[in-house]
């Protein structure tokens, strides 16, 4: 008979060694065994993908295996919590929308943002590049996001962070979210003071702690 | 007397054998027929259709080019072009590809580096067009750099919504005699291309003496594998409509959107290449294409790019391979090592560019951090691009003809040597030696009594205040203020209206 402890640690292994059919096997093996479906997730995969998360921060590990440990807990977790009812769900440490603004069609530092996030118990949702500012917004709103994440490559659609954080403010929505600006045009401490974000960063292992930072005091 | 580039001499290092450049050439035409290549631009995608190619509009893909016809367009690309400076003691005259080399600086550096030598630290501000203007001046005076190009990105004007890349090429055109270089994106508007143009046009007296003599060649990387975006389309379709040579860079970032081996990411970007060149052939026939031989690294660990991957040297040289073997055209290079740091600049260029010159790449640019820049690495390059010069130019010394073999006076001389040293042989023979013109040559003791001072920090940016003294031949009154007034029209109209961006919707 297998334990509780063995059931957990197989799936967070299958995590941190990028095994999407182990995944998927220790998932099911879970459920047989009658592991709540909330555990699956929050005391086993979540476990292994937080690792894989920490690794890439001490530079242990390479961008694409953070990705594909995202892909595969996000496969496993939907199999996981494919039965569970919405009240019953695990709260994600926060929601986040995020993509290039309009203009950029650099979205290679989003979409590591995104993988990088989803491992550190993020609910993100990735729209990609050349995202206007009315769909970041329409699908914030849809998804009850926390944070919207906005990123530029190039200084001439940096201006459109600015834009979008007026855009935000002239809905009457800037205070709903936490507003989070990046991406390799290096938007500075004085370019988020002038358009009020809330945080910014050029790397994502900085945006990771900024992001954290800002849930922590928003829940204060 | 044309005061640019070295011819090369010797035979350039060889990765691959000719049948296996064959090979990789031919993975160029395959992937074109199955993979296809990607436009964002419905113009683009039209064009391809009338060159035989399959075009789903939906996607936006084009396969199926047939090969007969992107060989032939290829093999009309000129091989003898000149990239006119505006005094033509400065033209690059490119004579196919491995004839001869040029060398220029390059960046993209959006931030400037002010260096605070009481603190000796750093401060960092946007890039503007002074910066740009100024950094030319220097890249004017320095008879080693060839070429003028840009090493800043104009920060400031793009943060404020103007046409930044208008204002650019106006520094740089403004502040220089020689060729002007990358010409680049904008994702302003395509009338942006337009503005530049007439500019071009002010210096060179119309549309025909600037097809003659072009003063800019107009840049494309495109992302993803074989993706070109709109801004690149739209620059793309210009170059067409005003006669613009091209450098095309296609970047297969491997390993995050490229493939890991160099071989595979080699063939990606050939097809690009030989799609470019090939569309450039048919709707621009005799203007000239120099194809970036990058064959681009992005770092797995941190996603920024990393030039000194053995990806990028092995590709870089098959792809010199391929274009000069088979095509007989030049290639250009610019490398960087994704770094701010003076030092590591010295230590990544110094290695990457030498390997450029032994692999034979006609253009080589000396490419510093994309991101923030101390003109002092302009001094860093002068002292890389005059010791490359100094190899190729004397590289004659090696062959062993009789009168370098010097048998004859070796017998005079006798086994003991001094009587080399005031020989007429050896005293006619000074300028093979290496002058540096920076390199810090005291002794030890000497160094140590000056207070150690560092080559990048110290030396080299007490040089820089010798090459900010040039001043370039100015711009005649009549023509500079017509570029006046075609800089103040275009900015006018293309600066971002109401604080959105332009050509957008968004209300604010």
């Amino acid at each position: 008979m297998v334990t509780k402890e063995e059931l957990l640690e197989k799936l967070a292994k299958s995590i941190v060694t990028y095994n999407e059919a182990a995944a998927m096997a220790a998932v099911k093996e879970s459920f047989e065994n009658g592991l709540p479906p909330v555990d699956i997730v929050t005391k086993g995969l979540s476990v292994g993908i937080r690792q894989v998360g920490e690794r890439y921060g001490k530079g242990e590990v390479a961008i694409p295996f953070v990705m594909l440990a995202a892909k595969i807990m996000d496969k496993a977790t939907k199999e996981a919590l494919s039965k569970v009812p919405p009240d019953q769900m695990p709260k994600p440490l926060a929601t986040m929308v995020i993509g290039t603004v309009e203009g950029d069609i650099h979205d290679l530092g989003s979409s590591i943002v995104a993988a990088v996030f989803s491992a550190s118990g993020f609910k993100v949702y990735n729209l990609g590049h050349d995202v206007p500012a009315d769909t970041f917004i329409k699908r914030a709103e849809e998804v009850g996001a926390d944070i919207i994440g906005a990123s530029a490559l190039m200084t001439n659609t940096l201006q459109i962070q600015k834009v979008f954080g007026d855009r935000l403010t002239r809905l009457g929505l800037r205070e709903k979210y936490i507003y989070l600006v990046g991406g390799g045009a290096f938007p500075g401490a004085e370019w988020c003071e002038e358009i009020g974000a809330d945080g910014f960063a050029t790397d994502v292992t900085i945006g990771l702690e900024v992001a954290k930072k800002c849930v922590a005091e928003r829940n204060k | 007397m044309n005061k640019t580039g070295v011819f090369q001499r010797g035979t350039p290092w060889k990765a691959l054998s000719d049948d296996q450049v064959k090979i990789l050439d031919n993975a160029g035409y395959e992937i074109l027929r199955e993979v296809g290549v990607n436009f964002a631009d419905d113009e683009l995608l039209r064009m391809a259709a009338k060159m035989g190619g399959t075009v789903d509009y939906e996607k936006k893909i084009v396969k199926d080019m047939p090969e007969y016809v992107l060989r032939e367009q290829v093999a009309k690309a000129p091989r003898n072009f000149v990239c006119a400076g505006r005094d033509p003691e400065w033209d690059m005259i490119f004579e196919g590809g491995g004839r001869k080399q040029f060398w220029a600086p390059e960046s993209g550096a959006t931030d400037h580096l002010q260096w605070d030598p009481a603190k000796r630290t750093y401060s960092r501000r946007r890039a503007n067009a002074n910066d740009c203007a100024h950094a030319t001046r220097i890249i004017d005076g320095i008879n080693d750099f060839d070429s003028n190009c840009y090493v800043y990105d104009l920060g400031e004007e793009g943060q404020l919504g103007l046409p930044s890349e208008l204002i650019k090429l106006n520094a740089i055109l403004r502040n220089t005699t020689k060729f002007g270089a990358n010409y680049c994106t904008t994702v302003s508007d395509i009338r942006e291309h337009d503005y530049s143009q007439k500019l071009a046009e002010a210096i060179s007296g119309g549309p025909e003496e600037f097809r003659k003599r072009p003063l800019f060649w107009a840049v494309y990387n495109p992302l993803g594998t074989l993706q070109m975006n709109k801004f690149n389309s739209w620059s793309l379709r210009k170059s067409f409509e005003h006669h613009w040579p091209i450098m095309t860079g296609v970047a297969a970032a491997a390993p995050l959107v490229g493939p890991a081996t160099a071989a595979a990411n080699a063939a990606i970007t050939h097809a690009g290449l030989l799609w470019i060149t090939a569309m450039k052939g048919m709707y621009d026939p005799g203007t000239a294409v120099i194809n970036n031989n990058m064959v681009f690294c992005l770092d797995p660990f941190t996603g920024k790019g990393t030039l000194t991957s053995s990806h990028f040297m092995l590709g870089t040289v098959a792809m010199n391979q391929v274009w000069h073997g088979l095509y007989g055209l030049p290639t250009c290079q610019y490398t960087g090592v994704g770094t701010a740091s003076l030092d590591q600049e010295a230590f990544g260029l110094g290695m990457l560019m030498m390997m450029q010159m032994l692999y034979g790449t006609d253009m080589i640019m000396i490419q510093h951090s994309q991101e923030a820049l101390d003109p002092t690495t302009l001094v860093i390059a002068a002292e890389i691009a005059h010791y490359g010069k100094h190899i190729m130019s004397t590289f004659d010394q090696i062959v062993p003809t009789k009168e370098n073999l010097a048998l004859e006076l070796a017998k005079e001389v006798g086994a003991t040597g001094e009587g080399w040293m005031t020989s007429e042989f050896n005293m006619a023979r000074i300028d093979l030696f290496y002058k540096s013109l920076s390199l810090d040559q005291t002794p030890p003791d000497t160094w140590v009594k000056q207070g150690a001072p560092s080559w990048c920090h110290d030396i080299c940016r007490e040089k820089l205040k010798e090459y900010e003294k040039h001043e370039p031949v100015p711009m005649p009154k009549d023509i500079a203020e017509k570029m006046d007034a075609i800089l103040k029209e275009g900015t006018e109209l293309l600066k971002r209206q109401d604080g959105g961006p332009r050509g957008s919707n968004i209300p604010i």
